[in-house]
Parts: structure tokens; sequence; C-alpha cells
């Protein structure tokens, strides 16, 4: 049994570097988010998919295989850009907001309904590092959960192709990461700025998907009344959607709705939703209320 | 062991017993031991040093403050809304400064904030934890987050919780813990980093007799460690006299009086309060013959200084000629609550 000293003594050793700080934020709302079981089998739910595309590119290039299941070989599709971007980007980005809608308002929210915020801040750490502690927990499990795998998934196909396939397709790499991580940041940052402002982690669930549902909506009324590309702009799907359909080359007959927008302003949007989304958060997260 | 290696040991064993005196004779005087602890204070750098600091959210809140703190223990005294929490936060660096500036550890707050930050511990007035933790996890939590190790981080959150009282409750989730634990709490997570400045905001808030009692006693043993300098702010007076050495008065935003509890004692003169039974008035004029300073702050008592070559036995021997009683008779000095009407009435 530990005998602990029960006497006041300062401390003078060493301290750690600020970077370091923010990791201790990260790695306990890590070790936070997987004490919930049912989050964990979500998580482990999530690498099935990257697992039968990963059986199935094997299949389609086994022809003996193929032949022996009386598969007919013409009504084989291309695995390309708009096969990536079907069978596994828009499954995937789905499985990314149940993630960050599970995750992302149980985040914040308790802080600051538990008066942590002066606890934190009074530390040397900055409101910018508590928010990048917390961010950098969905970009890792959403990069785990996205593109990763989807990297094992293009060297597979590259490697059976063959012919240059990767080199001519190395494109998908970068659409693969850049699509990811704009979906998981600015749904995260939309969660965080939502869930900041209300104290119940299920309302707070509710309000984040409240908003998006009700910007899709605004959206489509905005079109029908004045046409163009303003409606989109608060339809965060909208935008999403373009980004991918651009960043992926995808042929557009492929899709079954797509917005009438431009890949410009759907980085417009994508920035102004971040920015917004910063804005608030970085008004609601301090050390105090100013009663008035 | 040779000759001059035995002289050595003789002569330091010589000039340690030769020290001791010295030592006892200051220990054995309080006045002589306040007054060198009070010299070596002038002589260091200020612990918090405000010039012309002044906060405003909209309407001024801190006005124009300026004072050097130098004590080991500072009290924030003043009634509800005086400024004390907001001195306190703008110390922390969540107020923004409307003008002025403030320096604590000489570390200008506007500058380094982030260094002094790494300096301070600081124990909230409000509830303040982190749900679904146990407590020593949270403490950890704090510990790293101050810039520990890990494992160093963990070593003292366990060391914290034994020395605050708390050791076997040190795995139950905060939200289970009654006020007086989770003040105590409040208080681990703020000296668990071994800070070299702590803030206390409120720390005896809703606590009952006997955890008070602990508080303050904690309080005490951190402050006589010499590790860390206390800023305590507390509108409760017995708490800032039984802990404190430097106080700051706050008004309406001002400072009302800066003052060292223990330089304003001596400062003050040491009365008599008398409580009599009979001729109150022949008693009282007496006294004024003796050449005594007399008030009488209520019936039956009476405040008296007394001059030089005044005895005690000159009081009865004036009570028996005038065939009145005393009752009670007490020395007394100002106390802080004196001092602190005094500032309120004066601004």
């Amino acid at each position: 049994m530990a005998i602990f000293v029960k006497a006041y003594r300062g401390y003078d050793g060493e301290l750690t570097k600020p970077l370091d700080r923010t990791l201790v934020i990260f790695r306990y709302a890590m070790a936070d988010v997987f004490e919930s079981r049912l989050f964990s089998a979500f998580f482990a739910l999530c690498f099935l998919l990257p697992v039968l595309l990963m059986c199935g590119i094997y299949l389609f290039h086994n022809i003996d295989l193929l032949v022996q299941m009386e598969v007919n070989l013409d009504e084989l599709t291309e695995i390309d850009g708009n096969f990536f971007l079907l069978s596994m980007q828009y499954p995937q980005n789905f499985m990314l907001f149940i993630m960050v809608m599970a995750i992302a308002p149980v985040m914040i929210s308790p802080d600051i309904r538990n008066n942590a915020m002066p606890l934190y801040l009074s530390r040397p750490i900055s409101k910018a590092s508590y928010i990048l502690g917390k961010l950098m927990v969905l970009l890792v499990l959403g990069s785990l959960i996205s593109w990763i795998p989807a990297l094992p998934l293009f060297a597979l196909q590259g490697y059976l192709e063959g012919n240059g396939w990767l080199v001519d397709n190395f494109y998908l790499i970068f659409a693969s990461i850049a699509t990811s991580l704009i979906w998981i940041v600015s749904l995260s940052l939309l969660a965080f700025a939502v869930s900041a402002y209300v104290k119940w982690k299920a309302v707070a669930r509710i309000a984040f998907f409240g908003i998006l549902f009700f910007g899709s909506v605004l959206g489509g009324v905005l079109t029908e009344i004045f046409g163009g590309w303003t409606g989109y702009m608060v339809n965060v799907y909208a935008g999403i959607e373009v980004l991918m359909r651009e960043l992926y080359n995808a042929d557009s007959n492929l899709l079954d709705w797509l917005a009438d927008m431009q890949v410009e302003y759907a980085l417009l949007q994508f920035f102004l939703l971040s920015g917004i989304s910063l804005a608030v958060l970085t008004r609601r997260i301090r050390a105090f209320q100013v009663v008035s | 062991m040779t000759a001059d290696s035995i002289k050595e040991d003789v002569l330091s064993v010589a000039a340690s017993s030769e020290a001791q005196p010295l030592s006892r004779a200051a220990s054995g005087n309080n006045d002589d031991a306040s007054e060198t602890i009070a010299q070596l204070n002038q002589q260091r750098p200020p612990v918090i040093d405000l010039d012309g600091l002044s906060v405003s959210f909209g309407r001024p809140i801190l006005d124009n403050l300026t004072a050097q703190m130098r004590g080991n223990c500072i009290g924030l005294l003043g009634p509800n809304g005086a400024g004390k929490t907001t001195l306190l936060n703008t110390l922390l660096g969540f107020n923004r400064r409307t003008t002025g500036k403030a320096t604590i550890l000489g570390h200008d707050l506007s500058t380094e904030s982030q260094l002094v930050r790494g300096m301070v511990g600081y124990m909230p007035e409000r509830d303040s934890f982190i749900a679904g933790m146990s407590a020593v996890r949270f403490v950890r939590l704090m510990a790293e987050l101050s810039g520990l190790d890990s494992k160093v981080a963990l070593e003292r959150a366990h060391e914290v919780f034994f020395y605050v009282g708390l050791g076997e409750a040190r795995y139950r989730k905060i939200e289970s813990f009654s006020l007086g634990m989770k003040q105590l709490v409040k208080l681990a997570q703020a000296i668990v980093h071994g800070p070299r400045i702590l803030f206390l905001d409120e720390p005896t808030n809703g606590l009952d007799p006997p955890a008070r009692a602990r508080m303050l006693q904690l309080i005490r043993e951190i402050r006589d460690s010499g590790d860390t300098q206390i800023v305590v702010a507390s509108h409760l007076l017995q708490d800032i006299e039984s802990c404190c050495d430097e106080v700051l008065v706050l008004k309406d935003g001002k400072i009302a009086k800066y003052c060292n509890l223990a330089e304003e004692r001596r400062s003050n003169k040491q009365f008599l309060l008398i409580q009599i039974r009979g001729d109150e008035k022949g008693f009282v004029d007496g006294l004024r013959k003796l050449g005594c300073e007399v008030a009488l702050p209520n019936k039956r008592r009476i405040k008296a200084v007394i001059p030089e070559g005044v005895e005690i036995q000159h009081l009865y021997a004036l009570a028996e000629s005038l065939s009145v009683q005393i009752r009670n008779l007490d020395y007394k000095r100002d106390s802080l609550e004196d001092i602190f009407l005094r500032a309120m009435e004066d601004e």
C-alpha cells in the first residue's frame, strides 16, 4: 500500500511544453469518448465497409473466382473515382455525421454546464488550445474511419490493376483526405458551437441535427424564391456534395441530386460556417459570465 | 578523522549554538518577529503590483487601483459587489484591463499572461468541476494542464487528496460529493501543481464550522510552508484575520484601505475594556482625573487608554473609593472589524 505525504509542498520540477497541454485535453477527451460501449461498438462497425470493399476489390480482379461464381463480367463497373465516391466516401460521410452527432455535443457542453472553464483558462492553456484539443479527437477518430481506410483500398486497387492506375488516379487520395477533413471540421465546429449554448447532451444533439435539417429546408425555400446558388449557402450538405463532385471528378449523372452551386461558393460556405462557428464558440468559452 | 576536521565540526556546532538563542529570541517576541518579517517583505519584489488598474464593463468595476502587496497571505476584503472577484479575475487574465498595469511576482500581466498562469493556482467561488470524472482523475488532469508530467501529476494528485483530508474519497465521482468536499476538491486542484501564488475566492463559502476551521488551517499551513503566497478574497472578516498578514479593503471598486495587519495592530493603542456596576459617571470622572482617555461604547462598558505611570491597582483603588464593582477588565486592541468599519466609513 502506498503511503502519501500529508504535507503541502511546492513544485519546482520540469514543466511540459504548451503543445503537450493541448495533447492532455485530447488524451482525456479521447478516453472519455471510449467510456461508452455503444460508441466503441459503433466505431468498430465503421471498419466493416472498408473491409468489405477490400474483399470486393480483390474479387473484382480475381476473374477465375468471378467465373466460378457465375458473375457476368460485362456488368461489372470500372473501379475509378465514381466507384470510390459512391461506395466509400458517401457511406463514410454518413458514419462521420453519426460520429460527430454522438460525441461532439458531449465534449464542450458538460464543461460549460459545470463551470469548468475557469479551471481550464486559469492554467497556461488558451481557448484555442482547448478547442483544438477537443477538435483533434474528432479529427483523429474521423480520419480513422474515413480517409485512412481508403488508402489501403487505393493501394490494393493500384496493385491489382497495374498499368499505372495509381499514378493516373492519384488525385483520389487527395480527394478522399480533403473531403473527409472538410466534412469533419465543418460538422464538428458547428456541433461545438451549438452544444456550447445548450446545457443537456440530448438537447445539444437534437439542436445540432435540427440546425442541419432546418438549413437544408431553408436552403430549398430560398432557392425556390430567389433561384441560383444563394439558398445552397445555408445548406451544409449541398456544399460538401459540390466539393465531393469536384474533388472526385465525378460524373454528374451518377448523383441523385446536385446543387447548382459553384465550387468557389462551396468553399466559401465551408470557411464561413467554420468561421462563424469558431467565433460563436470563442465568445461562449470564457472563464466567467458578465452580469450587466 | 583528522584534527582539522574535528576542529571544524566543533566550530560549526559552536556557531549553531550561538545562532540558536538569536532565533529563539526572535521567535520569543512576536512583535520583533513580525517586524523582521515586515522588513524582509519590504525588501523583496511585490507579490502583486497594481498601478492605476481600472476595469470597466460598461460601468467602472475597478477604479484606478494602486497598491504594492507584499504579504505572504493577502486578504481582499469588501462587501458584496466591491470588486474582489473582478480583481482576482483580472489578475488571472480573465478580464481585460481598461487602463493601468498589473504585475504578479514581477511579471507583467499584459505581456506574460501565459507565464503568470503557469505560476498560479485558482480556487473559484462557484462549484467548478468536470462531470463524470473521479476526483483523483480530475485533479490529475488539472495538474497535467498546469504543466506537470503525467506520472508526477498522478503522484501529486494522490498526495494532495490525503493532504486535504479526502484520501479515502478520491476515487468517487465529484458529483457525489457534499458541498464541503467539493470545496476541498477545488482547493486540491488549485494546489496540486505547487503554484507560487494561490488565489482563493471565498474559500469557506457554505462550509459548516468544523469544515471552515479545517479549510482555514489548510490555508495557514500552505502560507507557512513558504513555497506559496496566497491571495484570499472573502467578505468574512474572521477568515481574513485568521490567516492573512496584509489586507486590501475594497469599496465600490476603489481601495478603501490597504494595511499590514501586524503593523496596524502595533500602531493601534492598546486599551482597557472595563465592565463595572455602580456609579458609572463618578468612575469615568475619576479615570479622567487619572489622565485616562475614556470612551463609553455601550452601557456599563468603558474603553480607557491608560497613560504611563497609571497601574491597574490605581483603578481598583478608585473603584473601592466609589464603591464600584469592577466585573470585568480586559486588554484589547482594534480588531480587523474596527479597521474594516473605519475604512467603510472613511470613504
